[in-house]
């Protein structure tokens, strides 16, 4: 068998492996999926779910009663701390977007510093026929 | 030989990471973990109308700007557009409250407002990946005056009947949703990443075996840790979103019914008009062909467009099935309409 050969079926071999993996995994999750679309199954994870759900609020309850009892902050106080400044964080981005538009006013008033360099929005697709209208067209009037 | 085996082991081991979520940009607006970013453009012209990735709420953004060459964000920068990313970044405990009116009718529009402010335009072009498309959905839906002149929506759930083995497993009769996000506050990313992977259980073990297979090969060892990196890199699901995604969206299909309500503010799909394309995998498990076919007949518009993919969930949108299908579908797409 010449080297060349020897090469071809060695990736022959790797052909069919590959193949035969791929199908085995389709074959393998269709037949897992037939399993888990069975309501037994759906039942059962559901009250896995719950299980979990009831253990978790439970360790959060005892946390909180241990961490009271230790004069500690628990994580729902850290929690509504966090609540309290996002909803500062909210109020401060309402002031800002009102400076913003008091900014926006100003600048159409035509006392504002140059505007920063913008590519020009003008561009088209290649073979596009070129636009009419000059760049130039105010904004509203281009749509 | 051991400088053979290298790239396999540093996958294996977790050292020299590769470097995701690179591109320049800079931070417009943010509010709590939300981020609206403009990636710096790099060409001297671009066309007219912005372009605003809408990222999902269980997945991180960087799967849109993943490697150098292997990033849509790059893609499209280098193609002539003014790219935006709307990214609702990993949700803390405080964010449990925060439900899909918050993002559909607060953030959304005020990502919207500042990128005119930026830009001059009143319109945009949305692209929403998975749950992104979604809201960029229902954003349009409740703001039909809303300045979306274009969508793009990638691997979106629309018909929730369509969610298969998702939606058998949340129903009411075995999932008591209000119990878990009681419990929880957010739902953990553990907890989502096992629903994720239990649809195809045998999807990450067989992964291995193919690392193995290709434990020399620079290149494939590269691709698969960027990618399983980010299967892996789950995020919990803010709690009350939650609730209502199964309520209204798993239980009730509420919103191809045309009855799903945000601060009592109807979302009408046929209210949408903008041009719509709807890019979908036809081998999809996280959101199946069945529940993203339906969208466009649930749509306003008349310019709308079905683009049906070979592939999966995540090789839609990235990987080498993405930069020759996707990406230039897209940008052909999207370069007539933006002007």
């Amino acid at each position: 068998m010449t080297e060349q050969s020897q090469e071809q079926a060695s990736q022959d071999v790797m052909t069919l492996w590959r193949e035969w993996l791929t199908q085995t995994e389709r074959q393998f999750n269709a037949l897992f999926n037939q399993g888990m679309n069975a309501e037994p199954f759906a039942r059962s994870m559901g009250g896995v779910t719950e299980m979990t759900a009831a253990y978790q609020r439970m360790v959060t309850e005892g946390m909180q009663r241990y961490l009271t009892f230790m004069n500690m902050p628990s994580r729902q106080d850290l929690i509504g701390v966090a609540e309290t400044l996002k909803s500062i964080e909210d109020r401060i981005a309402g002031i800002e977007e009102t400076l913003q538009m008091a900014a926006a006013a100003v600048e159409k008033n035509g006392n504002s510093a140059a505007p920063r360099a913008e590519p020009a929005r003008t561009r088209r697709p290649p073979g596009y026929p070129l636009a009419d209208e000059p760049a130039s067209v105010p904004d509203g009037m281009r749509r | 030989m051991q400088e053979q085996l290298a790239p396999g082991l540093e996958a294996l081991l977790g050292r020299n990471e590769p470097g995701v979520g690179l591109t320049p940009k800079d931070t417009l607006y943010s509010r709590g973990t939300m981020r609206l970013y403009r990636y710096r453009p790099v060409t001297d012209e671009v066309y007219r109308v912005p372009i605003v990735f809408v990222m999902s709420l269980v997945s991180k953004s960087y799967i849109l700007d993943l490697v150098p060459g292997q990033s849509f964000v790059e893609y499209l920068l280098q193609n002539g557009y003014d790219v935006y990313m709307v990214d609702w970044g990993v949700p803390r405990a405080e964010d449990h409250t925060l439900g899909l009116d918050d993002y559909v009718l607060d953030m959304l529009p005020r990502c919207v407002e500042e990128i005119r402010k930026v830009t001059g335009e009143e319109d945009v072009s949305f692209l929403g990946y998975c749950m992104g498309g979604l809201f960029s959905l229902m954003y349009a839906a409740a703001f039909p005056d809303g300045g979306v002149k274009n969508m793009v929506t990638v691997a979106s759930p629309v018909d929730f009947s369509g969610m298969g083995l998702m939606r058998f497993w949340a129903d009411p009769r075995w999932f008591d949703v209000d119990r878990v996000v009681d419990a929880y506050g957010n739902i953990p990313a553990e907890m989502v990443k096992a629903s994720i992977e239990f649809l195809r259980p045998l999807e990450r073990p067989m992964g291995y075996i193919r690392l193995f297979e290709n434990f020399r090969d620079k290149t494939y060892v590269y691709n698969w840790r960027t990618r399983y990196n980010w299967a892996m890199d789950q995020i919990p699901f803010p709690g009350e979103a939650y609730r209502q995604m199964t309520k209204d969206l798993m239980w009730g299909n509420k919103l191809v019914k045309g009855e799903m309500e945000l601060r009592g503010r109807r979302l009408d799909l046929q209210e949408i008009r903008c041009s719509t394309l709807n890019a979908m995998a036809e081998f999809d498990h996280i959101a199946p062909y069945e529940s993203t076919r339906p969208l466009i007949a649930a749509l306003g518009g008349s310019d709308n467009t079905d683009l049906t993919v070979r592939g999966g969930h995540v090789s839609l949108i990235a990987g080498r099935n993405a930069i020759m299908r996707l990406w230039p579908t897209v940008n052909e797409w999207l370069s007539v309409r933006s002007l």
